[in-house]
């Protein structure tokens, strides 16, 4: 599933990182690599973005560039 | 001997507040990325050392591929120091061990400092500092940048440092195979980590060291995600955490679709009315003062210079001058550390989270919302912070736009005239409540017309799709109360008032000197305003307004005094001591509501001060921009007072 597919509260194993170069160095900068987890935080108040925690980080993430992102739900 | 020190870190883990300490400087701090985007150098001394310590701005990693990294990688470069400090946030040990082993690998004599320590472990983190010392094989220590015992200690450490080597970090058996086979090829003084940076195609050093391998992209990111893992695995042999990975309750707050956007304005609201409502006595004391005093220097004055000089000095320098500091500094002096305040404890990402979906609509970005914050205080200060946007495209929009948010020297003037046409004088809740509306209007207009002209933008001159960013929503932090509003007095308010002092009083003197320097019966002044009334007339406004907007271009403080010094040269002359004296000299030159609106307007929405216009020349490198971002408003503000005008003849 994708990234942006995760509901508030939820919490994923992140697969495949299909972004941009640049915009996967920026990610990786952030401690954002393939086999970290990740948790879908907060939408924003008009939707189209959502935050989520990594390593204990909040990150926002645009929904579509979240589409980017290969990622599998955790039991 | 001076010994060199580097602060080398993320953005926004404390690499300021230590520089800060140890120079005693007053750079600013805020909490959110991005805060420094050039080195910043200065010196101290403990005891008879003295060190030279240069503050690098944040970056993640010393790819070079933004601005930043280039800067502070540069400087790595061409330096030698004798210590180069690794700054990282406890919250953020990760991100703070992949990046002290960069700087090990290019660097000897590292160190890493652990920055607010308190805070991690308030929410849990525990970090063996002992065993990452052993591992990392580099000198660590743990500070709370905000306590100055643990400041003192960091200072000890410093004096007490001693350099040392630093462990290279062994990658896997393929990757050194080709690090070796490119070694022999350079003539560096450090050939491993060129080789590195060779193998990862990076075009700088490329050209630097004048050396190219075959073109692929084979092992362009093989050495950060090898750094990566060694990070995760340092980490978690070191980290201890009991945190629990809930939203905090402010958040959901905050970025809620009921109360987000109504808490944003009220807390904008709050701002204002506590600087209307605060401003208002001071203003009027200093004013009544300054008027006092008047005539008394004049008398003294009068015996030891000839009136010629006097009356120039008088009346046109020291009005001007008067005025500007009894208008602008009791505002300044309560909106700076209140938004300070906001700013330190990291209210403006959640502006930015909140609002980004507008941002999107106009193919911008959403980090724009920080920049129009930024702008409030200062446009030149919001151009240059620009830099925090990645993508050239959504930069040069947010640039551009950037003026359309007023600034601290606009409220200033927009506050005497809410006061005197729309609010009356008498200082009740009510009056300075409807006031701070009035003004939060006017932001909303200005937010609503920066959004309209980014989409305008993304449609015709600067055309494209919005690029991927990433936007940090950082901890809360407590701010340090007393010191963020000593430090912002000091830093922003006087330094922009100082400015506006300078400025003022050579204008003063010009606008003086036009009013009574006459030619063929007619002074110069009225020459000039008697050429603009008719685009006065056009605007809902008088050629002596127009007059005093354009000889504001180096400083939107000014505007109204010059207005005063024109209307008393045309032989208006009231003698007024207050606000409501003032109101009456606008009226008699024919002040309506009209054109107290806009006045407003064309306040709100002119052209940056040269100020800002040089800051955007420098950011742009551009004199096309620079133009573009000259026209923009001033069209906007000029269509604008046409099209309320026309309205107004209609209706009375």
């Amino acid at each position: 599933m994708k990234l942006v597919d995760l509901n508030v509260g939820e919490t994923a194993k992140v697969l495949k990182i299909n972004s941009s170069l640049e915009m996967t160095k920026r990610l990786n900068d952030l401690g954002f690599f393939e086999n970290v987890d990740i948790k879908c935080m907060l939408t924003g108040p008009f939707k189209k973005i959502k935050a989520y925690l990594i390593n204990d980080t909040l990150l926002a993430i645009r929904d579509k560039d979240a589409l980017n992102i290969e990622v599998t739900i955790n039991d | 001997m001076i010994k060199k020190i580097a602060l080398i870190g993320n953005p926004n883990v404390g690499k300021s507040t230590i520089y800060n300490y140890l120079t005693k400087s007053r750079q600013h701090t805020g909490n959110w990325a991005g805060k420094t985007v050039e080195n910043a150098c200065s010196t101290f001394n403990i005891d008879n050392d003295t060190y030279e310590i240069y503050d690098l701005p944040g970056i993640y990693s010393l790819s070079a591929k933004t601005e930043e990294e280039m800067v502070a990688r540069n400087l790595l470069l061409d330096n030698e120091f004798d210590i180069s400090l690794v700054v990282c946030d406890a919250t953020q040990i990760l991100r703070g061990v992949n990046l002290l082993l960069q700087v090990m690998e290019l660097k000897n004599n590292v160190a890493l400092c652990i920055n607010l320590i308190d805070e991690a472990n308030k929410k849990g983190i525990y970090i063996d500092r002992d065993k990452l010392e052993k591992i990392v094989g580099v000198p660590v220590i743990t500070n709370d940048a905000r306590n100055k015992n643990s400041l003192n200690n960091l200072k000890k450490f410093i004096v007490n440092y001693k350099s040392k080597l630093s462990n290279k970090i062994s990658y896997s058996e393929d990757l050194e195979q080709e690090i070796n086979n490119v070694i022999p090829y350079l003539n560096t003084n450090n050939n491993r980590w060129y080789a590195i940076k060779v193998l990862e195609q990076d075009q700088d050093i490329i050209n630097r060291i004048n050396y190219q391998i075959e073109k692929t992209n084979k092992y362009k990111s093989s050495f950060s995600k090898e750094i990566n893992d060694k990070s995760i695995n340092i980490t978690n042999q070191v980290l201890k955490e009991n945190s629990n990975k809930k939203i905090s309750k402010l958040d959901k707050i905050l970025t809620n679709k009921l109360t987000g956007i109504p808490i944003m304005l009220l807390l904008f609201f709050i701002i204002f009315w506590l600087t209307i409502n605060g401003a208002n006595y001071p203003s009027d004391m200093l004013y009544k003062f300054f008027s006092y005093l008047e005539p008394i220097i004049y008398r003294i004055l009068d015996n030891l210079i000839p009136t010629i000089i006097l009356n120039p000095l008088i009346f046109g320098v020291y009005r001007t001058l008067t005025w500007v500091v009894s208008v602008m500094l009791p505002p300044m002096a309560i909106f700076f550390p209140l938004f300070s305040l906001l700013e330190s404890f990291g209210i403006l990402p959640r502006i930015a989270f909140n609002l980004d979906k507008f941002f999107q609509k106009c193919n911008a970005c959403g980090k724009q919302a920080l920049t129009m914050c930024m702008g409030l205080g200062c446009n030149a200060v919001g151009v240059t912070g620009c830099r925090i946007i990645d993508s050239k495209r959504e930069r040069l929009i947010a640039i551009i736009t950037n003026s359309l948010m007023p600034c601290n020297g606009k409220f200033s003037a927009m506050i005497s005239v809410i006061t005197m046409f729309f609010i009356g004088f008498r200082t009740s809740i009510y009056s300075s409540i409807s006031s701070s509306l009035i003004l939060v209007l006017f932001i909303l207009l200005s937010i609503i017309f920066t959004f309209i002209v980014s989409k305008i933008l993304s449609k015709t001159l600067l055309k494209g799709e919005s690029s991927s960013f990433i936007l940090e929503l950082p901890a809360y932090r407590k701010p340090k109360i007393l010191k963020i509003i000593i430090d912002s007095l000091w830093e922003k308010a006087l330094a922009v008032l100082i400015r506006a002092i300078k400025i003022s009083a050579p204008a003063g003197l010009v606008i003086y000197l036009f009013a009574n320097i006459h030619i063929g019966g007619n002074s110069l002044l009225n020459i000039c305003s008697s050429f603009l009334e008719p685009f006065g007339t056009l605007l809902g406004l008088d050629g002596v307004i127009i007059l005093a907007f354009i000889f504001g271009l180096p400083a939107n403080e000014i505007v109204i005094p010059l207005i005063i010094m024109g209307y008393m040269s045309l032989g208006n002359l009231t003698d007024f001591s207050n606000l409501y004296d003032l109101k009456q000299l606008l009226v008699n030159n024919g002040w309506t509501v009209l054109t107290a609106l806009n006045f407003l307007i064309l306040a709100l929405f002119h052209y940056p001060c040269s100020t800002t216009l040089l800051t955007i020349k420098e950011e742009t490198k551009s004199l096309k921009w620079t133009l573009v971002s000259f026209i923009i408003p001033t069209l906007i503000g000029i269509l604008l007072c046409i099209f309320t005008t026309f309205l107004y003849k209609i209706i009375v």
